[in-house]
C-alpha cells in the first residue's frame, strides 16, 4: 500500500517535472516572442539592460504613471522587515527595494520595535543588492548618494554584482530574499528559485513582484493596446530605444501565469505559497515560506 | 492603495484543469501535508511569543521573540495573517482547549446548582488571562477591529456554547440562542470589570451581582 502511493507520488512528480521542464525549456530559449539559444538569451537581456540603465527609473514612472512605486511600498510591507535582518534583494540594481527596506527598518516605528527587542551586537541589519549588470548597480549606488540619510556610506547596504541562478551567498544566511520585475528577464527560473531556497534560513520569506497576466474582460484588451502600442513609443522617444521595451512587453506576456508560477515556486520547496494581484493582475506578488 | 486580490492557490480549486483525478488526489494530499506542517510551525512561533507578551505586549515584537526562539528567522512572523490578532486568536484557542480539558478532568460540576455551574466555569476560564492582565486591554482592542472582528465573535460564539454545554443544558428551541446570547454579554462584561479590578483576590470573590 505505502509502496503503491509513493510509486503514485513519485508518477505525478516525474510528470509534473515533464509538464514543466517543457515550458522552462521555452522560457529558456525565448527572448521576448523570438527563439534564441540558451547561451545568447542572458547575452541579450544584459544589453537589454546595459542600454536601459540609465533611464531606468524615468521610464518606469512614465511607464506606469508611478505606480511602480505604490507596488514596490506593497511589497515592502508584506515584507515586514525588521531591525537586524539579513536581506537580499535579487535583480535590484537600482536599489529602490533595498532603500525601501532599511528606510523601513530605521523609522520610528520601527526604532520601537527595536527597544523592545535585546541589543545584540550580532544582530545588524544588512541589506544586499545582487544585480547580474554592472550598469544597473552603478546608477543604485549614484541614487543611494543622492538620496541621502547616509545610505551612500551605510555599511548596512552592500552591493554585489552577481548571478541569479548562482549567488556567492551561504546557505541559510538570509531571512528575506525579494525580487521585484527581475525573475522574468532569468533565462532558468528553476534555478533561481532554487538559489533562493538555498540562501534563505529556516522559515525566511521569499517575495517576488512580477508584471503578471490580467485576464478582466474589457480591461485586459486596454492593457494590450497600452503595452504594445504606448510604452515601446515611450521607449523610443525618451530612452532612444524601441527594441528594449518591445523585449520589455513581450517577456511580460511570455512569464507564466499566476497559478503557474505559484506551482513552479511550490516546487521549489517553498511552503505557504500564495499571490496577490494588483491592479487586476497587471503586477502580481507572489511569496512563500521556507521551512 | 492600488486594488488587490488575494489568493492562495492550494486551498482553493484544484490548480490545473487537465491533471486526472487520482492525480489531483495525490496532490491535494502533498498540499494538506505541507499546509500542516506550516500551520505547526505558526504555532509554535505563537506558542513561544505568548511567554514574551507581558513585557512586550500583543505585538511583533513578542512574535520576533517568539520565532527567534524557536529556532526560526523572524521573517516567518511576516507571513502570518493578521499578525497580532494571529496570537490573540491563538491565545484564545489555547485557553479553550485548556478550559475543555479541565472541564473533562473534572470540576466537581454535578454538586452545584446551574448559576454556580456557569459561575464556576467562568472563572476558570477567566483566571486564564489573569497572567496577562496588564496587556489584556490591548488583546481587546485587537480583537475589536474590524478586521479581526468576525474572528473573534465566532471564537467567544465557540467559547459560550461550550461552558453552556459543560454546565449541562439541554435546551433545542430559541432558548439554545438565548441562554448563549446572554452569556457572551455576561462573559464580555466581567472580562472588562476584570481590567480595572486592581485589588489582588477580588475577582476570586467573584460579585454575584454579576449572576443575578
Amino acid at each position: 500500500m505505502a509502496i503503491r502511493t509513493r510509486a503514485r507520488i513519485l508518477t505525478n512528480r516525474l510528470q509534473s517535472m515533464f509538464l514543466s521542464s517543457s515550458f522552462l525549456h521555452d522560457h529558456a530559449t525565448s527572448f521576448g516572442y523570438k527563439e534564441v539559444g540558451e547561451e545568447e538569451k542572458s547575452k541579450l537581456v544584459g544589453n537589454v539592460f546595459s542600454s536601459v540603465a540609465p533611464n531606468y527609473d524615468l521610464m518606469n514612472d512614465l511607464m506606469s504613471v508611478g505606480l511602480h512605486r505604490l507596488w514596490k511600498d506593497r511589497l515592502v510591507s508584506k515584507l515586514a522587515p525588521f531591525p537586524g535582518m539579513k536581506h537580499l534583494d535579487v535583480a535590484g540594481g537600482t536599489g529602490d527595494i533595498a532603500f525601501r527596506v532599511l528606510e523601513s527598518i530605521n523609522g520610528v516605528k520601527r526604532r520601537a520595535l527595536q527597544d523592545g527587542l535585546e541589543d545584540n551586537s550580532e544582530d545588524e541589519t544588512r541589506v544586499f543588492v545582487c544585480d547580474i549588470n554592472p550598469a544597473m548597480l552603478s546608477v543604485g549606488k549614484k541614487h543611494a548618494i543622492e538620496r541621502g540619510g547616509g545610505l551612500g556610506e551605510a555599511q548596512s547596504l552592500v552591493w554585489v554584482e552577481g548571478d541569479a541562478e548562482a549567488l556567492t551567498f551561504d546557505d541559510d544566511s538570509m531571512d528575506g530574499y525579494t525580487i521585484a520585475f527581475g525573475i522574468r528577464n532569468v533565462t532558468h527560473i528553476e534555478r533561481a528559485l532554487a538559489e533562493a531556497y538555498r540562501v534563505l534560513k529556516r522559515g525566511g520569506r521569499f517575495l517576488c513582484l512580477e508584471l503578471s497576466h490580467v485576464e478582466v474582460p474589457v480591461f485586459k484588451q486596454i492593457y494590450d493596446l497600452y503595452s504594445f502600442s504606448i510604452i515601446p513609443a515611450i521607449g523610443e522617444f525618451v530612452a532612444g530605444d524601441r527594441d528594449s521595451y518591445q523585449y520589455l512587453v513581450e517577456s511580460i506576456r511570455r512569464f507564466p501565469s499566476q497559478e503557474k508560477f505559484a506551482q513552479m515556486i511550490a516546487d521549489a520547496r517553498f511552503q505557504k505559497v500564495e499571490y496577490e494581484n494588483l491592479i487586476g493582475g497587471v503586477v502580481a506578488i507572489h511569496s512563500g515560506v521556507k521551512l | 492603495m492600488p486594488l488587490s486580490t488575494l489568493y492562495r492557490p492550494f486551498s482553493t480549486k484544484p490548480h490545473t484543469n487537465h491533471k486526472n483525478q487520482k492525480e489531483a488526489e495525490g496532490d491535494k494530499r502533498r498540499q494538506r501535508d505541507c499546509r500542516r506542517e506550516y500551520r505547526d510551525e505558526q504555532a509554535c512561533v505563537l506558542d513561544a511569543a505568548i511567554s514574551h507578551v507581558v513585557r512586550l505586549g500583543w505585538s511583533e515584537e513578542a512574535m520576533i521573540c517568539g520565532a527567534k526562539d524557536v529556532g526560526l528567522s523572524p521573517s516567518i512572523v511576516g507571513s502570518f495573517a493578521r499578525k497580532e490578532a494571529a496570537l490573540v486568536e491563538y491565545f484564545m484557542d489555547l485557553c479553550l482547549q485548556k478550559l475543555a480539558d479541565k472541564i473533562e478532568s473534572g470540576l466537581d460540576l454535578p454538586d452545584l446548582i446551574l448559576s454556580q455551574r456557569i459561575s464556576k466555569i467562568v472563572r476558570t476560564r477567566l483566571e486564564m488571562q489573569i497572567p496577562y492582565i496588564s496587556k489584556w486591554h490591548q488583546a481587546l482592542s485587537i480583537q475589536a477591529q474590524p478586521v479581526n472582528i468576525s474572528t473573534s465573535l465566532k471564537q467567544r460564539a465557540i467559547l459560550v456554547d461550550e461552558i453552556w454545554d459543560a454546565a449541562g443544558d439541554q435546551s433545542m428551541d430559541i432558548n439554545w440562542y438565548v441562554k448563549r446570547t446572554v452569556l457572551g454579554g455576561i462573559y464580555s462584561a466581567t472580562e472588562v470589570y476584570m481590567l480595572t479590578d486592581h485589588s489582588p483576590g477580588s475577582f476570586l470573590s467573584m460579585n454575584p451581582l454579576i449572576f443575578a
